[in-house]
């Protein structure tokens, strides 16, 4: 059945391919002088964004991890002085805590806006 | 040089490099408009606008499906469009009981002149209804496959398998009875 239909399609295709219709020889011709009259396209018009995935390796990942919690570490003795007291260092944190969080977000805008600036006309 | 860097050529200015296009894609975009049209003069004014039309929309072109599908449904649109302004012309006739068979017109298809062969096709697909002609042309021609003929006509897939079905066992049908009266002719 399938050696059928296979050879119908191969005896189809040669038939069709053997007698497509050719256009005029001067067709190409009438299109490009059609062509020549139109304004040239623009290609400030097209923007294209390319958007790139990146897969990430679980040593990569886990590499991140480490060197998150040493940094966090690193912080945490330095900021307390005494690492066995964390009522100060929260204490400390809290207090700075909403100034770090403007300068965070003003940052994060001022990049954003940045960014889209870049994109928009 | 890619179609990707034809584009980008057109783009910066290179406006002769659309006939990069025109060259490649000129023959089945009239063999389209052909089978919409059925008349070489209208199909060829077709095929005109539809590279005129694809031109003005290359820079929003953004290579989401081949440009061959993409051009394809402009052709489409554009002699569907034409197609309205024409008066309707003969409608297809039901092909009766059949003695001729598969082997036969092989046989027979083999034995003809090239371009008796091609005028018998042509005579067949003239015969046959209108879209069934179009997407047996889409697929056997220009071997495009289900899902792009799916995206140049805008039919479901199964309405692209079941009209490719009947077509092909109407083309054959009609095909038997063309040669049919051919040989007879001969003799």
């Amino acid at each position: 059945m399938n050696k059928n239909r296979n050879e119908l399609d191969h005896l189809t295709q040669m038939l069709f391919k053997s007698s497509a219709l050719e256009p005029s020889p001067n067709l190409s011709r009438k299109i490009m002088a059609r062509i020549a009259e139109e304004q040239p396209i623009k290609a400030e018009n097209r923007r294209i964004f390319h958007i790139k995935s990146r897969d990430f390796s679980p040593y990569f990942i886990a590499g991140v991890i480490i060197y998150l919690g040493v940094a966090f570490l690193f912080l945490f003795y330095t900021l307390s002085g005494q690492p066995n007291d964390f009522l100060p260092l929260l204490i400390k944190v809290k207090e700075v805590f909403p100034y770090l969080l403007a300068v965070i977000v003003i940052l994060s805008f001022s990049y954003f806006f940045y960014i889209v600036d870049k994109f928009l006309p | 040089m890619n179609e990707h860097q034809w584009i980008e050529k057109i783009l910066a200015g290179d406006t002769q490099r659309f006939s990069c296009f025109v060259a490649k894609y000129q023959r089945m975009a009239f063999n389209i408009a052909y089978r919409i049209l059925e008349n070489r003069e209208d199909a060829e004014e077709a095929v005109q606008d539809s590279f005129v039309k694809a031109y003005r929309a290359l820079p929003g072109f953004r290579f989401g499906s081949k440009f061959s599908t993409w051009f394809y449904r402009i052709v489409y649109n554009t002699a569907i469009t034409a197609q309205c302004k024409q008066v309707s012309s003969a409608d297809y006739n039901d092909i009766s009981s059949l003695e001729v068979t598969m082997d036969e017109t092989n046989n027979a298809m083999t034995l003809l002149e090239k371009e008796d062969r091609k005028e018998i096709v042509q005579l067949v697909l003239n015969k046959l209804p209108q879209d069934e002609a179009l997407l047996l042309t889409l697929y056997y021609l220009e071997e495009n496959s289900i899902d792009d003929i799916r995206q140049i006509t805008g039919l479901t897939l199964s309405n692209v398998k079941i009209k490719l079905h009947r077509g092909r066992k109407r083309f054959y049908e009609t095909l038997q009875v063309t040669m049919k009266h051919e040989i007879l002719n001969i003799l």
